[in-house]
């Protein structure tokens, strides 16, 4: 039997077709061309359904060992769900039903559930996400928790890690559920230790959301007991065609009255899920990094006198630095290149991280994963065979090596 | 834009996903992110076009609701209709069954097959061979809800506003093959219609089709320019006069309903209001969908989707009227008969428990 006989006997849903295994090979990044030949097209998509299907795809994995990319909406730009082995690209947009308990304040998602769609369903019970992606329009519970990341509300509740009372995971031994401080060893690992199919996420009551806007250049405020937070500079708001100005954005989830512009605060608000409006006019690189409470503001100051467009979005116990770097023409394209990943390693001087490793940065697992030893040890047990989205988080990959070579250039 | 500009200028961010082909059809192909990605894989040469990509690109109401959540405000409906027309003239296109609409409409000048000397079948009150007003049934009215065409006369007649019509004159108006990329077709229909209004000396066009308004308001004057005619009509859809000049109707119809705005009228071409003052201004009790105006679903039928992929037309079909049926409406009220007619039919297939019905008859009955 050979992988095609495999997957059409067991799976309902699979596409061999050329065109659109190549479909598959894409997410927000745009590689550039030179980089791209190291992008596998997969050997097949499939699209599973229920958790036994998943289970039918890891067996036929490991059958004809061949890798495994678990993928959401794809809506990340990471390079996460790019095939480095090609492979099986698995599509978890078909597994996407909810439910949400009023009694327990909670959603149990599929792994392909929408954020919003949750999020509006929570409203119907009088509650909603504590954190939610600022792609929440159209980004997966999977695929925002295999990235561990901060978002809106973060400030108030932290990274969406922090806001899971248990997540189901597949592997090649079965199905398990995990909790407490197990979850480490599958939050913000891209899939690579186990994929995760569903999801016990933690809700809160449903208040009106009062934003303000302040009109200001410095970080260091006091952000009281605000929701949610995030400083935008002026050439970040001159790119959503709303300020010319610096202003930081607090949001309260209370009736808190507090001395901002209430109306420029809404209108920013409603533009928390168009940050990449900037791509109208022009193309654009993107660099995000975490930097730790301390060092913010030093940090800031050193990559403000890039004038690049920046936000600043501020978690629970350290700020997300999201940096958008315009290319104009084309022999700015490259430059902008090296000017995100420099964003990166000033991050790392100031004791800051890149937001998650994805393909460009799996060389930096040792930075970004800080009990990087431990999960190696673990992944070792679980896929010994390394067919789980192999090239990222444990193993560096030709695009991280060439990113690796770049970094050492411009440093 | 050039295709390859609007292409590499997508940023894959997925806000389209909630395009109503691609939610049941989930393979990236069909999304509109997707296609993008296609067509910039085919113009850098890195794929080949086959009948699996046409069909793809065929997948779609063209009800635009990808350019409504893009980001970045891609002319993501002027893409699609450019697409399958480059597709048409390079022969990989129509696909079957549009080429069948084609073929009647080549002879008998509507998709229906009808027979055009029964064209006017349904015309009960003289036209005024006089007025610069001229009603423009459309097909779907002509030949399938001709109740549409009889109540619109009734009520401009109501108004007082005298009307002509050109009876067997009167064409397709070409929206469907527009949407499907058969622009030879659809500029031989307009020159038709056009040479008509021209001889009948006709100002203004009154359609109680939202495809006939969309192509008549917007298309023809692309069709003109391009062909040297001077094209200065002034265009209306029924639903636009009556709100115009019907500030209070001398019957309250005491009913619930909710209202599905076409695609032709809202999302092409802006008219979310008057439906609604109308439908307001009758006393009935008007529960909005989850979904309604710029984010209205699509009833399924648009864009050659009916014609040609039947199943997943109804699919969506049914999700529509399912979505109303929840509003607990008895009644779903739209302003375009080919919505009315899908709907109906759709409501009908699901044993659903929802009677559709076009304004203007609501309009008509409420009026003495």
């Amino acid at each position: 039997m050979d992988l095609y006989e495999a997957i059409s006997n067991s799976i309902k849903r699979y596409d061999f077709d050329l065109v659109q295994r190549l479909l598959y090979t894409y997410d927000v990044s745009n590689i550039p061309s030179i980089l791209r030949r190291f992008v596998k097209v997969p050997d097949v998509v499939v699209q599973p359904e229920s958790v036994d299907e998943v289970l039918k795809i890891l067996k036929i994995a490991e059958e004809f060992k061949v890798p495994i990319v678990p993928r959401g909406a794809a809506t990340s730009a990471y390079g996460g769900v790019i095939p480095l082995q090609g492979g099986i690209v698995v599509d978890f947009t078909r597994m996407n039903r909810f439910e949400i308990s009023k009694d327990e304040k909670s959603a149990i998602a599929e792994c392909g559930a929408i954020w919003w769609d949750i999020e509006r369903g929570a409203n119907r019970f009088g509650l909603a996400l504590r954190v939610y992606p600022t792609s929440a329009p159209a980004s997966t519970v999977g695929g925002w928790i295999a990235q561990n990341g901060y978002g809106v509300g973060s400030l108030k509740y932290g990274c969406v890690g922090e806001n899971l009372e248990w997540i189901e995971v597949v592997d090649f031994k079965g199905v398990k559920r995990i909790s407490g401080r197990d979850l480490r060893y599958y939050i913000g690992l891209n899939g690579t230790t186990g994929l995760i199919v569903k999801a016990c996420i933690k809700l809160r009551e449903n208040r009106c959301i009062r934003c303000f806007a302040i009109r200001s250049n410095l970080l260091s405020f006091d952000l009281g007991n605000a929701y949610h937070a995030v400083f935008m500079n002026r050439e970040f708001l001159k790119l959503l065609n709303s300020c010319f100005e610096d202003v930081l954005l607090l949001c309260f989830e209370d009736e808190t009255d507090f001395d901002g512009d209430e109306k420029l605060g809404k209108i920013l608000w409603d533009l928390r899920f168009q940050q990449l409006r900037a791509r109208r006019e022009f193309e654009i690189v993107l660099s995000e990094v975490v930097i730790p409470y301390n060092s913010i503001e030093a940090f800031y100051d050193e990559i403000s006198k890039m004038g690049i467009a920046l936000e600043v979005v501020f978690a629970k116990d350290c700020a997300v630095v999201f940096a958008i770097i315009p290319i104009r023409n084309r022999f700015e394209y490259y430059p902008a290149i090296l000017k995100a990943l420099k964003i990166v390693s000033k991050a790392e001087e100031f004791g800051g991280r890149p937001y998650t490793t994805g393909t460009f940065f799996s060389h930096k697992s040792h930075i970004v994963y800080r009990n990087f030893e431990e999960l190696l040890r673990f992944k070792r047990s679980v896929d010994p065979q390394n067919l789980l989205n192999p090239g990222k988080v444990f193993n560096k990959n030709p695009i991280s090596r060439i990113v690796e070579i770049a970094e050492r250039l411009i440093a | 834009m050039k295709y390859l500009e609007i292409a590499k200028k997508c940023i894959k961010c997925n806000y389209c996903f909630i395009c109503p082909t691609y939610r049941f059809e989930g393979w990236e192909s069909v999304s509109p992110r997707g296609k993008l990605q296609i067509l910039k894989e085919l113009l850098e040469g890195r794929v080949k076009i086959n009948r699996r990509v046409i069909e793809d690109f065929y997948k779609c109401s063209t009800c635009g609701l990808c350019e409504v959540v893009c980001m970045i405000d891609l002319p993501l409906i002027e893409l699609w209709e450019s697409i399958r027309a480059e597709f048409v003239r390079k022969g990989y296109a129509p696909l079957e069954l549009h080429r069948k609409v084609r073929d009647l409409t080549y002879k008998n000048y509507n998709p229906y097959g009808g027979i055009p000397e029964k064209r006017d079948e349904w015309l009960h009150i003289k036209p005024n061979e006089k007025s610069k007003v001229l009603y423009f049934a459309g097909c779907t009215a002509s030949f399938r809800l001709q109740n549409l065409a009889k109540n619109s006369v009734e009520v401009l007649t109501k108004l007082g506003i005298e009307f002509n019509y050109a009876g067997k004159n009167e064409v397709c108006c070409g929206s469907p093959f527009i949407r499907t990329g058969q622009l030879d077709l659809a500029k031989m229909l307009f020159e038709k219609n056009y040479k008509t209004w021209i001889g009948m000396g006709v100002e203004t066009i009154v359609t109680s089709c939202p495809g006939c308004y969309r192509t008549i308001a917007k298309d023809y004057p692309k069709f003109a320019k391009e062909m040297g005619y001077e094209y200065d009509f002034e265009v209306y859809h029924t639903v636009m006069m009556i709100e115009r000049f019907i500030k209070s109707f001398d019957e309250e119809l005491e009913i619930r309903a909710t209202y599905h705005d076409p695609c032709h009228l809202g999302r092409h071409m802006g008219i979310y209001d008057e439906p609604r003052k109308v439908i307001r201004r009758l006393g009935i009790d008007l529960i909005e969908m989850e979904r309604s105006r710029e984010y209205s679903l699509c009833c399924g039928a648009g864009g050659g989707l009916r014609t040609q992929f039947g199943d997943l037309s109804f699919k969506i079909g049914r999700e529509r009227i399912d979505e109303a049926a929840r509003t607990g409406a008895k009644y779903l009220i739209t302003a375009c008969p080919f919505c009315e007619f899908h709907l109906s039919k759709s409501s009908e297939k699901f044993n659903k428990n929802i009677k559709v019905l076009d304004v203007v008859e609501l309009v008509n009955r409420a009026l003495k």
